[in-house]
Order: C-alpha cells, then sequence, then structure tokens
C-alpha cells in the first residue's frame, strides 16, 4: 500500500509535492523549533560584527573573569573579553568553517561520485579503493595528522576537516548515480546524443539533491564538532579569534572558580549540532516517508 | 571461512601502505631540521653528516620512504627530538596506558548502550524510550571534551569524588572513561534499538509471542539473539573510533597515553614522536576491523557463503 502511494506521489504536479513534503517536514515540532534556531543561528554568525554588545577583541585587565552581571550577561573572560560577544563571533567562525568544509565535501566529492558511477570501470575501482583507505582512518586522528603536516590555523584545519568529508559524498553521490543511469530517461537522452557531461549534470545530478541535503546537515555538524575540538587542542583557529572549542580550552584553567567560561562555549555547540541532527533527520523522514 | 579471513587481511594491506605513507609525510615535511634537533646547535660539520647518512637523509623521497617502511617492520620507530630516547621506550608505556583506558571505555560503553537500547526497543515510543533517544541525541551532538570538562567539575572539583587530572589509582580512569561510555555508547543504543525493532516485527517473534512464552524469554532469547549481529559489527568499529576520540579525552585529562603524547608532540613539533603514534594507533585500527569483520563473518553465514 505504502508503495502505490509512493508511485502516485511520483506523478504528482511538482508543487503539490514540494508542499506535502513541508507539511510532513513541519508535523514534527521539534524539527520546526530547530530549523528555526538555525535559521537565527545563520543570521547571528552573518551579522556578528554589527551585533556583538562589544569588540570581542577589546580585552580590559581590570574587569577580568567578572561573573554574569547586568552589563555582561555571561560575564568576562581571563582578559575582560566579554563573553557574549565572544560567543556570537564564535558562531560565525564555526559556521565558516563548518561551510567551507561541507562545501568542498559537496565539491569535490560530488564530482568524484558523479564520475565514478558514470563511467565504472578501473578509474572507478581505484577512486574507491583510495575512499576506503581514507575512511578506514578514524577521523580525529586523520585531522590531526594532516593538520601536523600543513601546520596549524584556520584554513588547514578546514582542509584537512573536508579530506574526511569527501568520501561521504563520493560513496553517496556515487551509489545515487549507479542506481539512476540505468533509467530509461538515461537511456533516452543517450539515444537523442546528448554529451555525457550533459546527461550527468542535467539528468543524473539532480536526482542526487535530496539526499544530499539529508546528508549536508549532518556532516554540517559533524564539521563544527572537528572544528571545535581541533580549536581545542590548539590545532585549529589560533588566538586571539574567539573560537568555541578554544574558549572551552582555556576555560579548563578557571574551572573552578568560573565555570561558566568552558560551559557557555560548549552549550552552544551542544544547541547548534543537536539542531542539525535533528533537522537532518526531520528531512530523511519527510523525504522518505516509507521508514 | 578460512579464505575469507585471509581475504580481510589481503584488503588491509593498502591501508597499512596509506598509513606508513601518511606517517612519513608528517615526518618529512616537518619544518624542524632532524639533524639540528638531535645534534644539537654546536654539532661540528662531520657530526651532522654522520647523522644525515644515519638517517639516509642524503638519500632521494621513495628511498627515504622505503628506509622508513623498512624500520618500522623491524619496530624501530626513531629517536624523539626532545628526549633523545627511542620513541618505542616512550610509546610502550604510553599505550599501556591508552590499552587501560579503552579497556574501561568499552566496559562503560556496552553497559551503557546496551540496556539502553534494549529498554528503548522494548518499550517503544513510551516515555522512557523518548528520554533514552534524547540522551542519545545529547550524547552524539554535545563536543566529547566538553562532557567530560562539566563531569570533572561536577564529580571532581565541586564532589571531589574522584582525581580531576593525571593517571594515580583505579579511581582516575572512571571520569574520562565514564565519558568515551556515554558518548560511544549512544550509538550502540541507537543501533540495538533500531535492530531489535526490525527483529520484533518479524513472524517467529509472533509466533513465540502466540505459543505462549514469556516476554522476557521472547525478548531475550529470540529478539536479542538474531539482532546481535549489527550489534556487535557496531562495537566493533565503535572501538575503531574511540582510539580516535581517546585523543582529546587524555588531552583534557593529562592521562598518560599514546593519544596526548601525540598532540604534545604536534605541539612541539617533535616529528618522530607524530610519526610512531600516528603508526601505532592507525594500525591498532586497522586490526580491530579486521577483527570486527571476522566476527561478522562468523555470526552471519551469508557475508563469509554469500560473497565470491
Amino acid at each position: 500500500m505504502a508503495d502505490q502511494e509512493l508511485m502516485q506521489e511520483e506523478l504528482l504536479p511538482h508543487k503539490v509535492r514540494v508542499r506535502r513534503f513541508v507539511r510532513r517536514l513541519f508535523r514534527n515540532k521539534l524539527v520546526a523549533v530547530s530549523l528555526v534556531i538555525l535559521v537565527v543561528l545563520v543570521l547571528t554568525a552573518v551579522l556578528a560584527p554589527w551585533i556583538t554588545p562589544e569588540d570581542p577583541y577589546r580585552s580590559n585587565l581590570a574587569r577580568r573573569l567578572q561573573p554574569p552581571s547586568g552589563t555582561h550577561i555571561l560575564g568576562t573572560d581571563q582578559q575582560g573579553r566579554d563573553m557574549v560577544s565572544r560567543v556570537i563571533m564564535g558562531s560565525r567562525i564555526a559556521l565558516y568553517v563548518g561551510f567551507v568544509a561541507v562545501g568542498i565535501g559537496i565539491i569535490v566529492g560530488g564530482f568524484l561520485g558523479l564520475i565514478t558511477g558514470y563511467f565504472g570501470g578501473a578509474l572507478d575501482s581505484v577512486l574507491m579503493r583510495i575512499i576506503d583507505v581514507i575512511m578506514a582512518f578514524p577521523w580525529l586522528l586523520l585531522v590531526i595528522t594532516v593538520v601536523s603536516i600543513l601546520g596549524p590555523g584556520i584554513t588547514n584545519a578546514m582542509l584537512a576537516i573536508s579530506l574526511t568529508i569527501v568520501p561521504q559524498y563520493a560513496r553517496l553521490i556515487r551509489s545515487v548515480v549507479v542506481s539512476v543511469k540505468e533509467q530509461d530517461f538515461v537511456q533516452g537522452a543517450e539515444a537523442l546524443g546528448a554529451s555525457h557531461l550533459r546527461i550527468m549534470f542535467l539528468h543524473v545530478a539532480p536526482h542526487c539533491f535530496a539526499q544530499l541535503i539529508v546528508l549536508s546537515t549532518i556532516t554540517l555538524g559533524k564539521a563544527i564538532l572537528a572544528e571545535a575540538g581541533l580549536s581545542f587542542l590548539g590545532l585549529g583557529v589560533q588566538p586571539p579569534m574567539p573560537s568555541w572549542g578554544s574558549m572551552i580550552s582555556v576555560g579548563q584553567d578557571y574551572l573552578l572558580t568560573h565555570p561558566h567560561l568552558s560551559i557557555v562555549p560548549g552549550l552552544a555547540v551542544m544547541l547548534v549540532v543537536v539542531s542539525l541532527n535533528i533537522v537532518g533527520d526531520g528531512l530523511r523522514d519527510a523525504i522518505d516517508p516509507k521508514l | 571461512m578460512i579464505v575469507y579471513a585471509i581475504r580481510r587481511i589481503n584488503q588491509a594491506i593498502p591501508v597499512l601502505f596509506a598509513i606508513t605513507l601518511l606517517a612519513f609525510l608528517a615526518f618529512y615535511f616537518n619544518p624542524a631540521d632532524p639533524v639540528v634537533m638531535l645534534a644539537g646547535e654546536q654539532a661540528t660539520p662531520e657530526m651532522q653528516q654522520r647523522i644525515r647518512q644515519n638517517l639516509g637523509l642524503d638519500q632521494p623521497v621513495h628511498v627515504q620512504y622505503l628506509m622508513f617502511v623498512g624500520r618500522v617492520l623491524r619496530g624501530d620507530l626513531g629517536t624523539s627530538y626532545r628526549s633523545r630516547q627511542p620513541v618505542s621506550s616512550h610509546m610502550l608505556p604510553a599505550f599501556r596506558a591508552t590499552l587501560l583506558f579503552i579497556s574501561v571505555s568499552i566496559l562503560f560503553m556496552v553497559l551503557i548502550g546496551l540496556p539502553a537500547g534494549i529498554l528503548s526497543a522494548t518499550h517503544p515510543h513510551s516515555p522512557l524510550d523518548n528520554v533514552v533517544m534524547a540522551g542519545v541525541l545529547l550524547g552524539l551532538s554535545a563536543p566529547i571534551f566538553w562532557i567530560v570538562i562539566i563531569l570533572i567539575y561536577i564529580f571532581a572539583l565541586r564532589l571531589g569524588l574522584f582525581p580531576s587530572t593525571g593517571f594515580y589509582s583505579w579511581k582516575s580512569v572512571i571520569l574520562p572513561a565514564l565519558t568515551m561510555g556515554m558518548h560511544y555508547g549512544a550509538i550502540i543504543a541507537r543501533v540495538t534499538r533500531t535492530s531489535m525493532l526490525d527483529v520484533l516485527n518479524d513472524d517467529y517473534i509472533r509466533t513465540a509471542h502466540a505459543k505462549g512464552l514469556a516476554r522476557r524469554n521472547v525478548f531475550y532469547r529470540h529478539a536479542l539473539k538474531n539482532a546481535a549481529i549489527p550489534i556487535v559489527t557496531t562495537i566493533g568499529l565503535q572501538i575503531g573510533s574511540m582510539l580516535g576520540g581517546t585523543i582529546l579525552i587524555e588531552t583534557v585529562f593529562a592521562w598518560p597515553g599514546v593519544g596526548r603524547m601525540l598532540v604534545k608532540a604536534i605541539v612541539e613539533r617533535d616529528a618522530p614522536i607524530v610519526q610512531g603514534g600516528v603508526v601505532l594507533i592507525a594500525s591498532a585500527v586497522v586490526v580491530l576491523n579486521i577483527v570486527t569483520d571476522w566476527l561478522y563473518a562468523y555470526l552471519n553465514p551469508k557475508v563469509r557463503l554469500g560473497s565470491r
């Protein structure tokens, strides 16, 4: 019965399908709340330089390590910098690293998945073997080894993180392409004389879209966690840039007397990643109602 | 089964190749000059030349790489820049500390993940299930190094029940291992729940219920046994990723293991130690994955007989 429903759904006009999808997505209140949180977060990150109550880099040792108060809602850190401003600025860095790493993953991994899935053969076997090898490493070990080769810093951290993301996209896109390319409309396009490039990008690639969105919400969360971890170890974003990870690390030194220095940025990371995971699960359920 | 076991070992060869390559690159691209690091600034040119030759640094890159692989195979990981001691003499005690830490973590992971997953699956969509699934979501989403800091704050600094850093007694291992158990146990709980729910929908479970078996019997005798295959595999794979996670937790906790040594060596640019740490952790993961696959094939005849 479910299959029948799905078959009919394929025949519905695009607009109706999108409307159904949105309704299914928002039926879950938790998903709706998480989406709102993410939208607010993206706005905060984009507008960060204009909405921070204070300059997140301005230190003032006269008011260091103040507890939360009216003027500084989350208190001040060990250099007397306003915590609210630093946490807001941290969202910009977390999302920047996350989006760039996932973007590289989509472009490079998507391209690799398209060509390996579409052409198959020796190229496919070799590239997939390499990808298996990369995926056999624990991701954190891979990331910090790459950072140790390239040197610490925000750019190298992004590159290292994207290296662990690329294989996931390559595999996903390849599996979709392999199943799509046998279908009639691809053979039809071939018969009409369409070039490989045209078929790959116009006829096959759009079928990967739904899965791509789901994977991207999940990997964005992982990338943000990875950046926090690297910066926590001192191998990612370098001071004085306010990364959530390095803020947690600094706060560790003042844990007994000023626990909020570590707790607040950690809560920020968790809020973002939880929201991303909930939205990712919600999207998957809405796209594929069978599950 | 034996054919499968051997084939699986062969599959690991390219991975081992990649590990040595990555470790070699970590050494090769290190900006510190190994000769200066080992001989000191005041060494005579002759002495520097001798060290350069001993290390094979006057050879072309590919020869250097092959020499490195040869040394690794003989168990020689070089000399630390900092301590001037053989890397293996640092590695052994660190590996022992990590092994202890990982073992207790695995125990916590299974003790937390398995019962949580079973409870969830046997009471689907109940408040209990919702609480467990919320816990799973939080466990997977919170940064693991942050969870351990929170636990240190509560149980070590506020309540004084456990030491806050280092490795002094059996109590030291509890907090870091509990953190690992919570994070990696979350995945076990999720897989256990899904796998049990899958099985509970099968016909033979309905038959077992119908012939009047006690619920407890149906769950543990019939369902859990058949749900075990994906659970066992996930546990194996999780132990592999745990070896990566130790890097963070050991650093927070100043645990004298391989992960902390690796991070310290990267910061201090002590390339031979970085190299040794990467080879050691990555090889351990490869071995674990092989054992997991063997176990999987042993439990699941489809794999061992079905694949060519």
